[in-house]
């Protein structure tokens, strides 16, 4: 079996809400409830679910933003969040993130070369200054940037090119994971191909490992080899590329599929199966199955009790009753 | 002096009498000053619309659609100017109307729906008060009660389940979808003959966008609307436009019908980000197909130059290319089909 290089082990991330009264219990945010799964070598694993689905918050827990309410995240077999100081900042090294935003993750008074060459500062104190220098060029002509970009700031790059220097930050302490959260979701269409492109890249060139989180089904569909459905905290459906995208079994992921709007699709104005209703609190989650509310098959059996998962195929498991 | 805005002809406008459409623009040229330049961000845009028609308009950043979406509600305020065109509304021209005449047209017979709704509604009101003073604004003498009605009535054809409670909500209340339905909801409040959607799902969870499109389109059928459809999504436009309006840098590059534009795009433009779009059918490619360079910094620092616009990021870029601007060419014999490019015949012909 190849080993795992990431693995997450019923993890469960609560958010207490503040106490309303002195007599009822906290209302609690379950924004991540029970979630398990691994992370192979140089595999690219998307988590693809919409608002409240629990993805960013997970992508916080895997970084170490965060600790998880309950469970375990294991790095190479080790508790991630059960480290020493030392160990824990191994651990930054190898684990970086990409995030959406170009233009709040960008420091606009330090220059480009300084912000990528500023996890070396922390993590490689015995480079020479040029040295760190020589490796930030090398880098930025990885992603595409110019070596004269190296001493100019952020706010006269476009969105593109500022994620650019993010990547070029998050891949200059050679990590082997690097978590893409929503990394091209405020990209224009064509500059969100070329980052696309680069992701598969340096994916190939440097053996990374990719966590992709995203809403965009498309873009997961395009970069991941495995990929799981989230909704409100859980995963309701795993499997290989192609069993989500060809044979999608829950109907959660094919109203997904469906809602997505494709060209070949539209033209021939197939009908529309349009999914009702709008996703449940995560402070109210219904009983049951959670997608019930707005399933098109729920059964009776579907709000007395939790589905499990159920494995299909080697690589296919989903959590239905429709499967029982 | 020729500029680039002046080389521009009227494409397809035609003007008979039994068949006025309903909204006609021609020659709009935007433009933008700023303190690191001046922003060429229309540039004798031409199109006309008929009733009921849905417009496709599709463009990136920089594109110029937003600043379209404004012109046509008149909102084009310092430091943006417009400095020539005119956008006909049934025959008037709304660039020439008074503010008191503009304020009876705009919000009433032509109506707008952004892409952020917490920019049209006040935070500190109730969702309900807001709505009701729109209808109170474009039904004269209405009182409160009816008003009340009209709005709940609204709420319920935009389907936000017990509308009666949301009305008395403030707009933080409303998911993102919610509140996008009482937008639709306000805009249409005075039943108006054209609306303005610009990007209207564009932070929306896919199924929620879904649920927002269906609902404008069967909305737009009820009521007969004529309605122009902004994105910056290709997709979401072949079920939705009946024609496409293809947006670069403040230029028209193609324009035509939907199934002609999708099934034989003829502008590299509208080519590439067909291609750059990942698919979810079909074959998983390992490589997007992509467009050189980015969406372009819009500050002009030669305005007379007249080079095409998409010169820079254009991989079929000839010497031609950099010594002007196409001219429209025309793909179809009704002449409604055209791209602005000296190689829109041969991309006419060759499939994607």
């Amino acid at each position: 079996m190849e080993q795992a290089l990431i693995e997450a082990k019923e993890i469960h991330k609560d958010y207490p809400l503040k106490k309303k009264s002195l007599f009822k219990k906290p209302e609690v945010i379950k924004a991540v409830r029970g979630v398990s799964f691994s992370l192979l070598k140089d595999e690219s694993f998307g988590y693809v679910g919409e608002s409240g689905c629990g993805k960013s918050t997970l992508s916080r827990l895997l970084i170490m933003l965060e600790k998880p309410t309950s469970g375990e995240v294991l790095y190479q077999r080790k508790n991630m969040h059960k480290t020493t100081k030392g160990e824990m900042k191994q651990l930054r090294e190898k684990v970086q993130l990409v995030l959406q935003d170009p233009y709040l993750s960008l420091p606009a008074w330090m220059k480009v070369g300084d912000i990528i060459s500023d996890p070396l500062n922390i993590h490689r104190k015995k480079m020479t200054a040029k040295e760190k220098r020589g490796k930030v060029i090398s880098v930025m002509a990885e992603v595409g940037l110019e070596a004269h970009a190296y001493d100019r700031y952020p706010l006269s790059f476009s969105a593109g090119q500022r994620q650019m220097i993010n990547i070029a930050r998050a891949i200059i302490l050679d990590p082997e994971i690097v978590i893409l959260d929503e990394a091209v979701s405020a990209l224009d269409v064509s500059v969100q191909a070329h980052i696309l492109n680069l992701f598969s890249s340096l994916k190939a060139k440097r053996g990374l490992s990719y966590l992709l989180i995203a809403h965009d089904i498309g873009v997961v569909r395009h970069m991941c080899d495995r990929v799981a459905v989230m909704y409100l905290g859980r995963i309701v459906e795993r499997g290989s590329n192609e069993d989500i995208f060809e044979n999608p079994l829950h109907p959660y992921t094919q109203a997904l599929s469906a809602a997505v709007p494709s060209i070949e699709s539209g033209l021939q104005q197939e009908e529309v199966k349009v999914l009702s209703g709008e996703v449940p609190s995560p402070i109210n989650i219904p009983t049951g199955c959670s997608f019930r509310s707005r399933c098109p098959e729920a059964m009776p059996i579907c709000e007395r009790k939790n589905p499990q998962l159920i494995r299909t195929s080697e690589t296919h498991e989903v959590e239905c009753h429709l499967f029982d | 002096m020729k500029s680039i805005e002046t080389n521009h002809q009227d494409a397809g406008v035609k003007e008979t009498p039994a068949d006025t459409p309903i909204l006609q623009v021609k020659g709009l040229t935007v433009r933008f000053y700023t303190r690191r330049g001046i922003i060429q961000a229309l540039r004798g845009i031409s199109f006309e619309m008929k009733k009921e028609q849905v417009l496709g308009i599709v463009g990136e950043s920089g594109s110029g659609k937003s600043v379209l979406a404004l012109s046509i509600l008149n909102l084009i305020e310092k430091p943006g100017e417009v400095l020539s065109g005119q956008i006909f509304f049934k025959g008037l021209d709304l660039l020439k109307l008074d503010k008191k005449e503009t304020n009876k047209i705009r919000g009433s017979r032509i109506s707008m729906i952004f892409s952020d709704p917490m920019s049209a509604f006040d935070p500190t009101l109730t969702v309900g008060s807001q709505i009701i003073e729109t209808i109170q604004r474009h039904h004269k003498g209405i009182g409160r009660k009816d008003a009340t009605k009209m709005a709940v009535e609204l709420f319920r054809k935009v389907r936000i389940p017990s509308p009666r409670r949301r009305l008395e909500e403030y707009p933080a209340m409303f998911s993102g979808g919610m509140i996008q339905r009482a937008m639709i909801a306000d805009a249409l409040s005075s039943n108006p003959e054209l609306i303005v959607a610009d990007n209207p799902t564009q932070a929306l969870d896919v199924t929620i966008q879904q649920q927002i499109l269906e609902l404008l389109a069967e909305l737009k059928r009820r009521q007969g609307t004529t309605l122009i459809l902004i994105t910056n999504s290709l997709p979401i436009l072949a079920r939705y436009a009946d024609e496409i309006m293809v947006l670069y840098a403040g230029v028209i590059v193609e324009h035509g019908e939907r199934q002609e534009v999708f099934s034989k795009p003829s502008h590299p433009y509208t080519r590439g980000l067909i291609d750059s779009t990942p698919k979810i059918k079909g074959q998983r490619l390992k490589r997007l197909k992509t467009i050189e360079g980015f969406t372009p910094s819009r500050v002009e620092t030669d305005l007379q130059n007249p080079k095409c616009v998409f010169l820079d990021r254009c991989g079929l870029a000839m010497e031609i290319c950099r010594k002007s601007m196409p001219e429209p060419v025309f793909l179809r014999d009704t002449g409604l089909h055209y791209s602005k490019c000296f190689l829109a015949s041969e991309l006419n012909q060759k499939p994607l």
